[in-house]
């Protein structure tokens, strides 16, 4: 593993590669502080520019965007009780409170530091973890991969959702985009209406660019012109080492609790960053003063948010399972540079997988190095009108849905997405759990009638001989059942 | 645009159950051509390819029947008119109108000459009025596509005709 850790560090430090970690950390930064620019959609607009680069430099970029996105969407939660990327929700809570106090700089401090030190931590482990769970991946065959597919759509569309039956629905929709095309195994086309294109079926990339990209700019367009006051004097202050001290029983709460959060697949950093708070201000002594202004009301979020990042980068690498919707955008950008994830990838491209890993550490380590000068800048830019955003928004989503396949085609299915993503979530119709089935569905389909062909059609061959499969279907069952629970308790309270 | 703001609103609160309606009729249309697809002799007595659709859209189906019949049973369109409250309606419509005019418009123009008078006009009518920022960020946002995906990644985005291709093709 040394050796590996060696070549992914000389890859990374090769300057056309370490410029670009340098970009993405800046483009992370400068994303992730913009309300309406999330990470995910960020990274998908990212796909088809990156698309000439040769993996490794695509990935570095990304990858780095990715991290550091994570991270900058706390500053605005911060300075504007807005948070720039969903992740940091949870850090407006105390994060503006404190700046209301007139600590801006310090909440800046404690968010930055709590990212650096999650998003180390969980990278590094990262590093460590994802080719021992690639090993055990190796095990698993057709209806593991199925069950594991299954489970992860399950928990997509059960956490930190307004609607289980609307995010079931919206699992279902993405499913259902992934049938459209040539069957996989017999070749029949389905739902292609006579239409070439549609006999490769939806690609991603138009798909999740109007989902993410044109739906976000239908959104800021019904806002105001211009996206707030400037925060002209914004600097940051880090935590000295006696706060430090007192604030390691928080992170070493919520730092295992992101990792864990986000190696699930499908849950994601947001789901991490709220646990992670709750549990925080549930163990505290004081949980009054949570809300108020304290500092581990911004620590607890920020550093398990990050940590959750990386973790989510370990089934992605390792199983091919996304475990966030920034990660699914990345496992449609490997399929797209021709790589396969899962076990295999460790063990035919280490020079790959070891690279992406190392990189995630230095770009969380550059946080700590490019956000105070960072935020200094970003209080001069913030003030680019909404409406200029959104126009590059629109443009970047329709050309770099053209660029996949040189097709017109996909520009009306960037826009039609557009809308559709717009109107779904207007109704709380979650995204990510569309865009995961979408990604997953193939694979999903293939692995579950593969199982069948193979039993002769006997679905026992889920349950009997294959534990991995019973778990993860048991999981996904009871994961599915406990609001139908809850609610019967709730009947006999 | 009172009325037009009254009419998207209504329409937004409906949402609650046009957009059920709308999965349950497409489940039923889609369903219908999965039972068409012809499955191969040597598939016959496995899996063949509407297996998976059939049960999708029958999820589908069934979870937004369940839908809808929350909405009616529900009798409270006031628990729903909560929800889609649109700001802005106008500036809805307007950016619909330019995405949806833009594709057409690109095969004649071409994407040099369409972008910078798009994103200006677009730009302008959402509100954008400073000139000194208007025409320098139609001009930037298009020079730098410009930059990356033609002369960069060699993607031949679309050049028009006519005057238009002619003037294209001195640029990339």
């Amino acid at each position: 593993m040394l050796n590996n850790i060696a070549l992914g560090l000389g890859n990374l430090f090769i300057p056309g590669n370490f410029i670009w970690l340098i970009v993405g950390v800046l483009v992370g930064l400068a994303a992730g502080a913009t309300p309406g620019i999330s990470g995910t959609m960020t990274v998908a607009i990212l796909v088809p520019i990156t698309y000439g680069f040769s993996p490794i430099t695509a990935f570095i970029l990304m990858t780095s965007v990715y991290a550091v996105a994570v991270y900058s969407g706390s500053i605005t939660a911060v300075l504007f009780r807005t948070p720039g990327a969903p992740e940091a929700a949870a850090t407006v809570l105390d994060g503006y409170e404190m700046t209301k106090k007139g600590e801006p700089h310090r909440a800046l401090g404690y968010a930055m530091f709590s990212s650096f030190l999650g998003g180390t931590i969980g990278a590094i482990i990262f590093l460590l973890v994802a080719p021992q769970l690639a090993k055990v991946a190796l095990e698993f065959g057709s209806p593991e991969v199925f069950a594991l597919i299954a489970f992860t759509m399950v928990a997509v569309a059960s956490v930190n959702v307004k609607n289980q039956i609307k995010a079931l629905i919206a699992a279902f929709f993405g499913l259902f985009l992934a049938t459209f095309g040539l069957d996989v195994i017999t070749s029949v086309p389905r739902y292609t209406f006579g239409i070439p294109v549609l006999y490769a079926g939806f690609s991603f990339i138009p798909v999740i660019l109007g989902l993410f990209g044109v739906s976000e700019a239908l959104r800021m367009m019904q806002g105001p012109t211009s996206v707030g006051r400037a925060v002209k004097k914004a600097r940051t202050v880090l935590p000295r080492i006696k706060e430090i001290k007192k604030l390691l029983p928080t992170y070493l709460r919520s730092i295992p609790i992101g990792i864990g959060i986000g190696a699930l697949p499908g849950v994601g950093a947001t789901t991490a960053s709220f646990v992670s708070y709750a549990t925080a201000a549930r163990v505290s002594k004081e949980p009054e003063k949570f809300g108020t202004g304290i500092p581990e009301g911004i620590c607890a979020p920020e550093s398990a948010n990050n940590a959750a990042a990386m973790g989510a980068m370990v089934p992605l690498l390792s199983l091919g399972i996304p475990g966030s919707a920034t990660t699914a955008v990345m496992l449609g950008a490997l399929i797209l540079h021709g790589l396969r994830p899962g076990p295999l990838l460790f063990t035919l491209f280490p020079e790959f997988a070891y690279t992406i890993m190392v990189a995630a550490v230095v770009a969380n380590i550059f946080i700590i190095v490019a956000s105070p000068l960072f935020i200094r800048f970003f209080a001069r830019i913030f003030q680019i009108p909404v409406g200029v955003i959104g126009t590059g928004i629109l443009i970047l989503s329709i050309v770099g849905s053209f660029a996949i396949r040189n097709n017109i085609v996909d520009i009306w299915i960037v826009l039609v997405f557009g809308l559709v993503g717009y109107v779904l979530e207007k109704h709380d119709f979650p995204m990510a759990p569309i865009v995961i089935g979408l990604v997953l569905g193939q694979l999903g389909e293939q692995e579950l009638r593969r199982s069948l062909v193979i039993s002769g059609g006997d679905p026992s061959v889920f349950f009997v001989g294959h534990p991995i499969s019973v778990a993860f279907l048991a999981i996904s069952v009871v994961i599915l059942l406990i609001p139908a629970i809850k609610k019967l308790k709730s009947k006999f309270h | 645009m009172r009325q037009l703001e009254r009419h998207f609103q209504e329409f937004a609160r409906r949402g609650e159950f046009i957009i059920p309606l709308s999965f349950l009729i497409a489940g039923i249309f889609f369903f219908y051509l999965a039972t068409q697809f012809p499955t191969p002799v040597r598939f016959a007595t496995a899996v063949g390819p509407a297996i998976f659709p059939e049960a999708v859209l029958g999820a589908i189906m069934i979870l937004s029947a369940k839908l809808i019949f929350d909405y009616v049973r529900a009798d409270n369109l006031r628990k729903f008119r909560q929800f889609a409250k649109v700001e802005n309606p106008q500036n809805f419509w307007i950016t619909l109108a330019f995405m949806f005019a833009y594709v057409p418009l690109l095969g004649i123009f071409g994407f040099v000459v369409l972008t910078p008078i798009w994103a200006g006009a677009y730009m302008y009518v959402v509100g954008i009025r400073r000139w000194k920022l208007l025409i320098p960020a139609a001009l930037i946002l298009s020079a730098l596509v410009i930059v990356v995906f033609p002369v960069l990644f060699l993607v031949p985005l679309p050049r028009g005709i006519g005057i238009f291709r002619t003037i294209t093709l001195l640029v990339y």
